[in-house]
């Protein structure tokens, strides 16, 4: 297919691809440690054990 | 010059128009103010007079302490009236009284929220028309929303009809009862009636002034009229929400029920704002099936390609208000529910683990297979676009994704069993799917399969786009990290409730909830503008959808209405056997709580009763109508409203 | 070989003798009667249907079209028919919960899927209504598929409590087992109640305890075995039998000198009337670790079970193990050792005994007591720390020096209550805590329910001495 996405390397979709999910996943702890905060309770429960 | 002064007078005559216009509605509102001042306050002034005229016979002026509110009050009002089972208090036909009010109640409310909800919907649509720059887009929003509200017209008249009879019914099944509710919403009521006329008023200019004021500034005149419209129809459906709130959660009377003349304290009950907001998020899914379903009724009898693409177009949008309404509607819910419980909490387990708790599992089912046949309409949708063929392999794994979820979402944590059988399982939970029963699964499970939902859709918008802009291979891959991100996240939180002590895992929900709903905004939000000036790969050919797809509309549309008639018996019968809970208590032979069976039965005599009625209001609709609405050409840019949420 | 009118007179003779069959050939069963029932029913309807055929039979003998025709109105006939059955089954069935009318609403059901098969059929010969009879027939399998689902689950029917005042027999004259029978009552609603779960009686104590073994317990101790269970509970040194002032628990006495139990029936009775006085282990309010107890006490509202009827429910609790349950006016004396002769329920019927006590809720607290007795009495010492107030040292929650605080709480950005001065501010911590939660402390710690447990006379003489707290002041002197 003639999209743009075929002019960039794979290397770069890969890199493009790791970010995104280090962003993510730093995003989505980020949330679920200050929500938990947000009510009190301590999201890292299992390891502070 | 001379154009531009008649410009401004012009503008100057609407600006006076609507001026008087909103004066003349809010007109009413301010005489029932005195007359509800006049309501509360003369008792008062009367029992407190006679001890300044005369201070011989003197009587101190009774207090007493309001039940929820805690202040003290001059009591104004008799105490709730014992009833006895007879003619007096319960006059009755040979038939059960409660079915007869069951019913009428649950028509009128059908109707009254469909016709609250719509209105709703052609403000935002008819903006939306003036708004968009392309003029045969705006054409078609416009046209769209004077549909919905063609639509509203019949129902309105059928609402008020209904409601007459309701009050009827009240009034000759329940005297005592509607007599007691009456003497302490005396001034509400009449405002509520007031307000009612204005209602109409409104809404009789706001549609057959339609054509009239198409133009320029007067269409903004018009469009402000709808928000006029909305505010009034808002204030009555809270006004009426507190009396059921009233019966509830009882405020501004003593613990005999006497009112004691503060009459806000009457309305603004411990549940009523939280029963507001769940109506007013409830209505607006509702009104969006039914639409939906008269969209694809007329869409299944249509006869030409313009009306079918047309109407396809209107299904899909109704379809997606209703489902942007449905996903709040939970959390509306959760609030309720919290109060209901800060209340008293015996009606919060009677609710959740006693009584009424059966009544939950039928709603989740009903939740899991809502979200499932969204997405098979979404899926159906993709027949329509040229390109969507690349999506089709991806369905399966979705499929598979969402049984399992659904299937999660069932599994009950405790069954109501039989000693024997409770002896061959080896205690209330199965030993393996027993595990799956508890609210960490299926708060995973649920949150699963909305965000699978989000996939659907954004799968959908892409259908047949490729997006351009330079940063698209980034946003896709942005997209890819996010969802695998988020599916992880869910699941490992549900997973890690197993591990964790009780108080701390109740709080995992909140995080789970806040990342679908983080893809869902930032998911939809990243993939519309992705999509901006994106090439085409084939038009949308609206009206090229299989005869299922509108299937699933009708099923959306009968199981919204199915869950509305389930969650309102709910709310009214956790009052148990009281007509005002703690205060008034029904002594009618039917106090008892009915089984879930013929809950059911009945729920579903009142679905179908309710939408016989509005097919035949559809089809009386269709006879008026000899033309396709706007000859939109299949093929031209067409609108794709979530596009521009 | 079949012409018209051979296909007319099969016709008419099969409709002839389908009715005369419903009628009067075919033996008397439940199927039979369903028809009759429709017959009577939608006989008119009918009639209309089967006029018209025989108008299109011989009223129209020059129509291109009567052939179809007539065939239509035979379709339309054989619908109709089905559709008034499913109506007959609908009617007949609809409600066995009311006096004197049989049937099994769990048919009902049956009803939507034949008016869903009818629809579906008509579809397929009346194209002009094709659609909307498709629609509805979904409609109806949709529906049918729901209440269905609602059918096959356990059904359980709730009955009111007796209204009071019913004035019934004394319930010490009754026979061992009427007692019995009319405590299972209270309990579970319905004599012989008892083994289904989810029955619930106006004691609505199956609401949070279990009552046969492997029944769910979780919010409250199972109660099979109590009586037994009781002798031990008594021994336990939390229960401290020797001195109830050892106790540790909100409530240490039920009654002023009331003391503790000695017999496993005067445990019981303790439990009812005080349910503060005894928390079996982690069955208390979520942290108050066991001090507090989420029953309510049964004598007052919103249950409010009189003496005579716990005399009822003690009696079903021992019988139903198979053990001599003790006399009533043993069970009586109990109650009575625990229930000051001031809060005792009146009996049913006499005047002034309504469904709620004086002051819902069971108030601990009189307004009376000097300030820091009602400060004891609450427990606010145990989470509080309040200046002049002896004991009031705790650090749950934060310290009430709101002469200080209130103001700068009113003004915080994150303030979301309503109130505008210091004594408002302390009125609306008190009755709804959440409306501002002071950081760092948690929400949802502190009770909620004080509006209720408090008078308005209690709560006031704790503003005004909360009001007068300022930080690194004396506090004021008691009076």
């Amino acid at each position: 297919m003639a999209d743009q996405g075929s002019q960039i390397s794979t290397g770069t979709k890969i890199a493009f691809t790791i970010g995104s999910l280090i962003l993510a996943t730093v995003y989505f702890t980020a949330l679920d440690y200050a929500l938990m905060e947000m009510q009190g309770l301590d999201f890292f429960y299992l390891l502070r054990k | 010059m001379a154009t531009l002064n008649k410009q401004a007078q012009k503008k100057i005559w609407a600006f006076l128009a609507l001026g008087t216009f909103v004066g003349l509605l809010l007109l009413p509102l301010f005489l029932s103010l005195p007359a509800g001042a006049s309501g509360g306050a003369p008792a008062p002034a009367a029992s407190t007079a006679p001890p300044v005229a005369q201070p011989a016979d003197a009587k101190p002026v009774e207090k007493s302490r309001d039940i929820w509110y805690k202040t003290e009050g001059p009591v104004v009002g008799a105490p709730a009236p014992k009833t006895t089972d007879g003619p007096k208090d319960y006059p009755r036909y040979n038939f059960e009284s409660r079915v007869l009010l069951w019913v009428a109640n649950q028509q009128h409310l059908y109707y009254g929220s469909f016709v609250l909800a719509v209105p709703i919907f052609c403000m935002v649509i008819e903006y939306l028309g003036i708004i968009t720059k392309d003029k045969a887009l705006a054409r078609k929003y416009d046209q769209l929303a004077y549909d919905f509200i063609k639509i509203s017209l019949t129902a309105y008249s059928l609402t008020a009809i209904l409601g007459g009879i309701l009050v009827f019914t009240y009034l000759t099944l329940y005297p005592t009862f509607f007599g007691y509710l009456a003497s302490i919403f005396r001034p509400v009521m009449h405002t509520y009636a007031l307000l009612f006329v204005a209602e109409s008023g409104t809404l009789y200019i706001y549609y057959y002034g339609w054509d009239r004021m198409r133009e320029g500034f007067l269409k903004w005149v018009h469009v402000s009229m709808s928000v006029v419209l909305n505010m009034i129809g808002t204030v009555l459906m809270m006004l009426a929400n507190s009396w059921i709130a009233f019966m509830q959660s009882p405020a501004g009377v003593d613990d005999q029920g006497r009112y004691l003349g503060n009459i806000w304290h009457v309305i603004h009950t411990t549940l009523w704002n939280p029963i507001n907001v769940h109506r007013i998020i409830g209505n607006m899914a509702f009104g969006g099936g039914v639409v939906a379903a008269y969209a694809a009724y007329r869409f299944l009898t249509a006869k030409t390609d313009e009306e079918r693409a047309h109407y396809d177009w209107m299904g899909y949008v109704a379809m997606f208000i209703g489902v942007c309404f449905l996903i709040p509607l939970p959390f509306a819910g959760y609030w309720l529910m919290r109060e209901v419980y800060a209340y008293r909490q015996q009606m919060g387990i009677t609710l959740m683990g006693g009584l009424l708790a059966w009544l939950f599992i039928i709603q989740a089912v009903m939740i899991g297979s809502l979200f499932l046949t969204t997405n098979y309409y979404l899926w159906q949708g993709l027949e329509r676009m040229r390109g969507a063929e690349r999506y089709q392999k991806y369905i399966k794994y979705m499929v598979f994704v969402l049984i399992t979820c659904f299937i999660v979402w069932l599994t009950p944590h405790t069954m109501v069993m039989t000693p024997g059988e409770l002896k061959a399982m080896g205690g209330q939970q199965h030993p393996v799917l027993g595990n799956y029963g508890v609210m960490s699964a299926k708060n995973g499970a649920i949150n699963t399969i909305i965000t699978t939902t989000v996939l659907s859709f954004i799968m959908y918008q892409r259908g047949n786009k490729v997006p351009t802009v330079k940063w698209a291979p980034m946003g896709n891959a942005f997209l890819f990290g996010m969802f695998t991100v988020a599916y992880i996240n869910i699941i490992g939180l549900a997973i890690y409730g197993y591990y964790i002590p009780a108080n701390v895992r109740v709080g995992l929900s909140v995080p789970q909830v806040a990342t679908t709903l983080s893809c869902l905004f930032i998911g939809v939000l990243l993939n519309s503008i992705m999509l901006k000036g994106a090439k085409e790969l084939g038009p949308t050919a609206w009206g090229q959808v299989s005869v299922r797809s509108q299937y699933a509309l009708i099923m959306l549309a009968t199981a919204f209405t199915w869950m509305m008639g389930l969650m309102g018996y709910i709310r009214s019968s956790v009052r148990l056997f009281w007509h005002v809970n703690e205060i008034m208590r029904d002594n009618s032979p039917w106090a008892f709580t009915h089984t879930i069976g013929f809950a059911a039965n009945m729920i579903s005599f009142n679905v179908l009763f309710f939408w016989i009625t509005i097919l035949f209001v559809f089809w009386l609709g269709s006879l008026g109508i000899k033309k396709a609405p706007v000859a939109a050409s299949v093929g031209q840019k067409v609108p794709v409203p979530a596009g521009s949420h | 070989m079949f012409n018209a009118k051979r296909m007319g007179f099969i016709t008419a003779a099969i409709i002839a003798g389908a009715i005369a069959a419903v009628l009067a050939i075919l033996p008397d069963s439940g199927a039979t009667q369903l028809m009759r029932n429709a017959l009577a029913i939608g006989w008119p309807g009918g009639l209309v249907i089967v006029t018209l055929m025989l108008y299109f039979q011989f009223g129209r003998a020059k129509d291109p079209n009567r052939g179809q025709l007539v065939f239509r109105s035979i379709i339309g006939l054989l619908g109709y028919a089905m559709f008034f059955i499913a109506i007959a089954n609908y009617a007949t069935n609809f409600n066995d919960e009311s006096f004197g009318a049989p049937g099994e609403p769990r048919f009902l059901p049956v009803s939507l899927v034949m008016i869903t098969v009818s629809c579906f059929t008509m579809a397929m010969y009346f194209k002009g209504l094709r659609v909307l009879l498709q629609l509805g027939g979904f409609m109806f399998f949709v529906s049918s598929c729901l209440a269905g689902f609602g059918n096959w689950l356990p059904q359980v029917k709730a009955d009111p409590p007796p209204a009071e005042a019913e004035g019934g027999q004394n319930v010490k004259e009754m026979s061992v087992q009427d007692r019995a029978d009319m405590g299972e009552k209270i309990i579970f609603g319905a004599v012989g109640a008892s083994n289904t779960q989810g029955a619930i009686g106006k004691g609505q104590c199956p609401l949070c305890h279990g009552f046969q073994k492997g029944f769910l317990s979780e919010r409250a101790p199972n109660l099979f075995g109590v009586p037994k269970r009781a002798l031990e509970q008594m021994k336990d040194v939390k229960y401290s039998q020797k001195d109830a002032s050892k106790r540790d628990t909100a409530q240490k006495e039920a009654c002023p000198g009331c003391g503790t139990a000695s017999t496993a029936v005067e445990y019981i009775a303790e439990s009812h009337a005080c349910p503060n006085c005894y928390v079996v282990a982690g069955f208390g309010v979520k942290g108050t670790n066991d001090k507090e107890s989420p029953m309510p006490v049964i004598h007052k509202s919103p249950i409010g079970l009189s003496i005579d009827e716990m005399i009822a429910v003690d009696t079903w609790l021992f019988a139903r193990e198979g053990e001599e349950p003790p006399s009533p006016e043993d069970i009586e004396n109990a109650y009575k050792k625990f229930i000051p002769e001031a809060d005792r329920p009146k009996p049913a019927g006499a005047p002034g005994a309504g469904p709620a006590g004086p002051v819902p809720g069971a108030p601990v607290v009189t307004g009376d007591e000097p300030v820091n007795e009602i400060f004891t009495k609450a427990l606010c010492f145990a989470c509080h720390n309040i200046p002049g107030i002896p004991g009031a040292v705790g650090a749950v929650g934060p310290k009430l020096v709101e002469r200080t605080n209130a103001p700068g709480r009113i003004k915080d950005p994150a303030y979301k209550g309503k109130a505008t001065s210091v004594r408002e501010y302390i009125m609306e911590s008190i009755i709804t805590p959440s409306a501002y939660v002071v950081k760092p402390y948690p929400d949802n710690i502190m009770p909620k329910d004080f509006g209720k447990k408090l008078n308005a006379a209690a709560l006031n003489k704790i503003i005004d001495y909360l009001a007068q707290l300022e930080e690194g002041k004396e506090p004021p002197k008691i009076k």
